[in-house]
């Protein structure tokens, strides 16, 4: 870890003052996106270990509840960065649907949680039980639905914190334990079931930041919009915990974290640095935005400062294709090999 | 070049022919493959062996597989995963005869189906908000309209063909996608493929499921010889370390019987295209990830394999396969292949059709 730091902070150094590069190294870029996921997996990891920890004493009524609220509300904006990346471990265990089931058009997680609470006391507290039940009722949205509805919130939070801080767990390990999917990126080569050269590893990474800030314009921002006729405020993302803009501001965080260490070394400064500032907009104007995002799309005057934060996140991305894609030596082409 | 099918292919919209055109009077290309031009332009292409093209035709964007009708030259050229469109072309005048929509809330995956009688198109679709898999149903003689759907047996059906005895069988391959999620996977730890066989109507006739230790290995890709045998190409969704076969077999009535071959791995992990041979004897999978193709006996045995670049859609040819590869069309015969040059530069699509 030391060796990887230092090697990381090397190339930084060197970029500042290096020429752009005409061809990109993709060995050396992947140990910085590398050293940014694992610290990113890492920091998800440890919040949901936190919150699980804290689980059992909330439910004894040892502990505030707000306490463990903020405990909740760390784990769901640790775990906002990592919904860009539906590839590798996350796509592997289906996390999209187990930790962040959203958008919950049907009310998957109600019901799931229903189910749940049909079950004696000590199956609900039994991570396995939940586990063994639906995708729906085991991530962040249903632990949301018990901490801020009617729905009896103990023991049903142990079980589902205890679940979930275990996919968190398994998400780092299948990502840099032994076997893991950093080991497979790090063998890109001809002989290589998912990477059949380094660059591949880079473009996947790229396409999983354009990813995300299209799940932020269309899906965080545009279905709470609606139109002017009709808004729909309960489609934002946790609503119900007053956490939508916090999300909206990890997600960008952290998409800017890749790009800021992640590509640093194989994009030049400069252009970093001005796409530091369109995010620095973005984060400004959902700073502006002065009420959760749920109020923000019901009341007309505020509804524009909304769609000017959604105008920013496709500015955002037009950015990241013009100048970061290119820079990064990423084919946006056709090829036999993209699956069916 | 004829001077009938010269007046073929310079003509373009003008009503030729009293009687709508069939294959042959386009000078029998003898497949028609969805293909890329290096500008990333995208089209349908009828082909011959020897890589002659014999129309070229545009499509709104990027397409995958084609469904061929039975006497008519028309193909409906379907958009790749997870489009939305799906055109119906005159193959002779290069007219577009119809234009399909998904419905709000499904999407195309790329693969359909005629009736025999060529009165039935069935679409294979995602039913993405419940989540299930559908087959659409269109009615070739009423302009294409969508006149119902019934359910694919499954989630996630892919390609779906018509069997020689009649009905059909659909390759459901498990994988929930949604399209807000582009074009990841949502269910890989709890995917359930089927091949499922369904009546002339769309009726569920029978299912046989992978073995449980295989159940992420995803049933993509089919193909039927005469008797009635399946033979299916599969894409394995699990650990990218562990080595699994990606062909299978089955018979109605009998359990789907997996085969694995010295080369499997060349093809890592995706198996993109299957063509059992016109005789029956040979069956031949593609992996144009692996840019390979390995080659089995009818009842699984392995027999050769073959590195071809890019190695894409695969079909019967006179005694052995037609596949498409990097910058043309192989024809394999007698353990060999010889590829004719295709000049454009063609990005394949994974699939190739013959009419």
């Amino acid at each position: 870890m030391t060796f990887r730091t230092t090697f990381a902070a090397l190339l930084i150094g060197l970029a500042a003052s290096a020429a752009p590069a005409q061809t990109t190294d993709h060995e050396a870029l992947r140990e910085n996106v590398l050293a940014v996921l694992e610290g990113q997996f890492g920091a998800f990891r440890d919040a949901a270990a936190v919150l699980s920890d804290a689980s059992e004493p909330y439910c004894a009524g040892e502990t505030p509840r707000a306490d463990y609220e903020a405990a909740f509300r760390d784990t769901w904006l640790a775990w906002a960065p990592l919904d860009s990346y539906q590839f590798g471990p996350i796509e592997q265990s289906g996390a999209a649907l187990t930790i962040n089931f959203w958008p919950d058009k049907k009310n998957f997680v109600g019901r799931a949680l229903r189910e749940l609470l049909a079950q004696p006391g000590e199956a609900q507290r039994d991570p396995a039980t939940v586990a063994a039940g639906s995708a729906a009722g085991q991530g962040l949205p249903a632990i949301e639905m018990l901490l801020f509805t009617d729905a009896p919130d103990c023991p049903a939070v142990i079980g589902i914190s205890g679940n979930l801080s275990a996919l968190a767990g398994g998400l780092y390990e299948d990502w840099f334990g032994p076997m893991g999917w950093a080991g497979i990126a790090r063998q890109a080569g001809p002989d290589n079931p998912v990477y059949l050269s380094p660059d591949e590893f880079t473009k996947t990474v790229y396409t999983a930041l354009d990813f995300g800030l299209t799940r932020v314009a269309d899906t965080r921002l545009g279905r709470p919009l609606g139109s002017y006729e009709r808004s729909f405020p309960t489609r934002a993302e946790g609503w119900r915990s007053g956490l939508s803009n916090r999300i909206i501001g990890a997600q960008l965080g952290g998409i800017a974290e890749m790009v800021r260490d992640g590509f640093a070394g194989a994009v030049p400064a400069g252009e970093i640095d001005e796409l530091m500032a369109v995010v620095d907009q973005a984060q400004a104007r959902l700073e502006a935005l002065a009420v959760p995002l749920a109020e923000a799309v019901d009341d007309p005057m505020t509804r524009i400062r909304v769609e000017g934060l959604q105008t920013q996140v496709h500015y955002l991305q037009t950015k990241l294709a013009q100048d970061i894609g290119p820079a990064l030596g990423v084919e946006t082409g056709f090829s036999a090999a993209d699956g069916d | 070049m004829d001077r009938r099918r010269f007046l073929l292919s310079a003509t373009a919209g003008a009503a030729a022919f009293a009687a709508p055109p069939v294959w042959a009077d386009l000078g029998a290309p003898a497949y028609v493959t969805a293909a890329n031009t290096p500008d990333n332009a995208t089209w349908l292409l009828g082909l011959t062996l020897k890589g002659e093209i014999r129309f070229r035709l545009p499509i709104p964007s990027r397409g995958h597989a084609a469904a061929t009708h039975p006497e008519r030259a028309e193909a409906v050229a379907f958009a790749r995963r997870p489009g939305r469109f799906a055109v119906v072309l005159n193959c002779a005048t290069g007219e577009e005869i119809a234009r399909l929509s998904s419905p709000e809330g499904r999407h195309f995956y790329g693969h359909g189906a005629f009736t025999a009688d060529g009165r039935y198109l069935f679409t294979t679709e995602n039913a993405y908000d419940i989540p299930d898999g559908r087959l659409g149903i269109w009615d070739a003689a009423k302009g294409y309209a969508r006149v119902g759907e019934v359910p694919s047996g499954g989630i996630g059906p892919h390609e779906m063909i018509r069997l020689p005895g009649g009905g059909f069988a659909v390759a459901n391959g498990g994988m929930q996608t949604h399209p807000d999620y582009e074009r990841a996977k949502l269910n890989i730890p709890t995917m359930r493929p089927n091949l499922s066989y369904l009546s002339e109507e769309g009726e569920l006739l029978e299912q046989a499921a992978m073995p449980v230790e295989m159940h992420k290995n995803s049933i993509r890709h089919i193909d039927a010889d005469a008797t009635g045998r399946v033979a299916i190409a599969l894409q394995w969704q699990g650990s990218p370390l562990q080595k699994v076969p990606l062909m299978a077999t089955h018979r109605r009535g009998e359990a789907i019987a997996l085969h694995d071959h010295p080369a499997t791995a060349r093809l890592k992990q995706y198996a993109g295209s299957i063509a059992i041979s016109g005789d029956g004897t040979q069956i031949a999978v593609t992996g144009p990830k692996g840019g390979h193709v390995l080659f089995f006996g009818a009842d699984g045995t392995p027999l050769g394999d073959e590195a071809l670049p890019a190695a894409s859609g695969v079909a019967q040819a006179p005694e052995g396969f037609a596949i498409t590869t990097a910058g043309g069309i192989a024809l394999h015969r007698a353990d060999h292949s010889q590829v004719a040059p295709v000049s454009g530069g063609w990005s394949w699509d994974n699939h190739l059709v013959r009419i």
